[in-house]
């Protein structure tokens, strides 16, 4: 339930006077609510909207059929109190600032206990949420922060393997236990000779001790030496493949995001254009989930279907003809 | 089976000892050059037992920062040579890697972080002292050799041979787990978190009628 529902404007501040008197009142910058001087099409409260979203990992948004998502009103106040971005101090300058951008049409909490951060992008035009368009920017923001975050661990991760390779300058597979047990065998033979070892004398017994405890040795080697391994190679082709996901995903994104935030000043849009750019849209994501999930795909698709499609599209390449052909259409309907 | 730092320490410590003990005699060939290849034989059988026991290695979820790594690998060295840093300990203790009880301190082997990562600290760490250990054979190997002692110098000769090879496979088989599992569960968990927060819009837009 809103806290805050009269604000008053003025020097560049807002003063948010609570519904209740015991609370006290709230002042903020306003400018959360504007566009960015130096870049008029990015909104200012992008910044907060993503904070939502990606508020405990993303996990508290709770997406809908229709595409519309939203958070619970005490989690979008965790979320901006916790923000490093400082958004709010306290609990209550949380709810003053919820309450605002409500006010101002960027998000929905006005009623019930949740806030609403999308509503489907299809039913925005013509109504007083089209800002929410810079929502839909925000949340490709969120996707490109974590994909950047993600490429930059999986390019430490790549330097580590590079840097023990060349701290370790023997491998395993330079030690030879079986060659090792050949030596000592063959040495334990010439040294008994044709008696037997307990007819030894006390001297060739230490030494025959020492060979057998060593030929035990690599015996024990041989079974810690496990099988030998590529290291560094496979998990490193692994790597790049993952970090050529994400920077093609990435690109995609950009692109998705300035259309919105496009979408946000071009205001009219044909409803014929958007059921058009619905269907693209939709088609782009179905894409993306295809090559996000190889394992669920290699649970689908047995070999055989797997091998007869080998050589076919690729879903890097038909994504970004998604996003293309969704670029075309946006761009069209801007122009309008 | 559980594994505990203290035969690590145990196994390495005796090689040095026995070495130092032959090599601090006035003369090898009368100091028992055998049972110094009895004691060095002894004690590689147990860390091979040991080392071939492991038939896993823990998982790391994150990299430990290397200050921490560092201070138990001055804790093991000092348990080795008798005398533990107490700045080491605190910064060891207060990680949760080394256990303090009254004037024990223990470097245990844990499945879970904190302590897993001494796994990769303890195992590098016997390799570095048996490589020191290497270059204190071949010292003796050669002064066997010069007073012609030919068996037992031969004999030293293999302990040299054994102890490198255990150390290479100690170094070894902790940084393949890494290679192969790095300890950045987060690469991982980005993935999927990403994928999971990509899927569920997916799954949203895609069932959404657009008409």
């Amino acid at each position: 339930m809103k806290k805050f529902d009269d604000f008053n404007e003025a020097d560049g501040m807002v003063t948010a006077v609570p519904k209740n008197n015991a609370d006290e009142a709230v002042r903020f910058d306003r400018s959360i609510a504007n566009r960015r001087d130096d870049a008029e099409e990015e909104a200012n409260w992008e910044r907060l909207v993503s904070q939502l979203m990606d508020h405990d990992l993303g996990n508290a948004l709770d997406i809908g059929g229709q595409g519309e998502a939203q958070i619970s009103r005490e989690q979008a106040v965790s979320a901006l109190v916790e923000s490093d971005d400082q958004f709010a101090d306290t609990a209550l300058q949380a709810e003053a600032v919820l309450d605002y951008l409500d006010n101002q049409n960027i998000i929905e909490a006005s009623e019930s206990n949740s806030v609403t951060v999308l509503k489907p992008f299809d039913e925005l035009s013509g109504t007083e949420y089209t800002k929410m368009y810079n929502n839909w920017a925000a949340m490709f923001d969120t996707c490109i922060e974590r994909i950047d975050y993600a490429h930059d661990r999986v390019e430490e991760a790549k330097e580590r393997f590079e840097n023990r390779e060349e701290e370790t300058d023997r491998r395993s597979s330079d030690v030879n236990p079986e060659k090792r047990m050949q030596e000592l065998g063959q040495k334990m033979e010439n040294l008994v000779g044709d008696g037997k070892p307990s007819d030894l004398d006390e001297a060739d017994k230490q030494e025959f001790k020492h060979l057998r405890e060593q030929y035990h040795f690599y015996e024990n080697m041989k079974e810690a030496q496990g099988p030998e391994l590529d290291p560094g190679s496979d998990r490193v082709k692994e790597l790049g493949r993952v970090m050529d996901q994400f920077e093609a995903m990435r690109g995609i994104m950009i692109d998705h995001r300035e259309n919105f935030r496009e979408l946000a000043l071009g205001e009219a849009i044909f409803p014929e254009d958007l059921v058009e750019l619905s269907e693209q849209y939709a088609g782009f994501l179905s894409s993306l989930s295809g090559m996000m999930d190889p394992k669920e795909k290699m649970e689908d698709e047995d070999d055989d279907a797997f091998f007869e499609n080998l050589g076919t599209e690729g879903e890097i390449e038909t994504a970004t003809e998604q996003a293309e052909q969704l670029s075309d259409v946006t761009t069209e309907q801007t122009a309008q | 089976m559980q594994v505990c730092t203290d035969r690590w320490i145990e196994a390495v410590t005796t090689v040095e000892t026995a070495v130092s003990r032959l090599r601090t005699a006035r003369r090898p060939e009368t100091a028992s050059p055998w049972d110094t290849v009895a004691s060095v034989d002894g004690a590689l059988l147990t860390l091979s037992e040991t080392l071939a026991a492991v038939d896993w290695f823990p998982s790391l979820s994150a990299a430990p920062p290397e200050a921490t790594d560092r201070a138990v690998g001055r804790v093991l060295d000092g348990l080795a040579d008798g005398t533990v840093p107490a700045d080491a300990v605190e910064t060891a203790v207060a990680a949760g890697r080394v256990v303090r009880s009254g004037d024990t301190v223990e470097v245990p082997l844990g499945r879970e972080q904190p302590t897993a990562a001494n796994w990769y600290v303890v195992l590098p760490w016997a390799a570095r002292r048996l490589e020191t250990a290497v270059v204190e054979l071949q010292r003796m190997g050669r002064r066997l050799q010069a007073v012609d002692e030919p068996r037992v110098a031969d004999a030293f000769g293999r302990l040299e041979h054994a102890c490198r090879d255990t150390a290479t496979v100690l170094a070894w088989q902790p940084a393949v787990v890494l290679w192969l599992d790095p300890p950045d569960a987060l690469v991982a968990a980005d993935f999927e978190q990403l994928q999971a927060f990509l899927k569920r819009t997916v799954a949203a837009n895609t069932e959404a009628e657009f008409s």
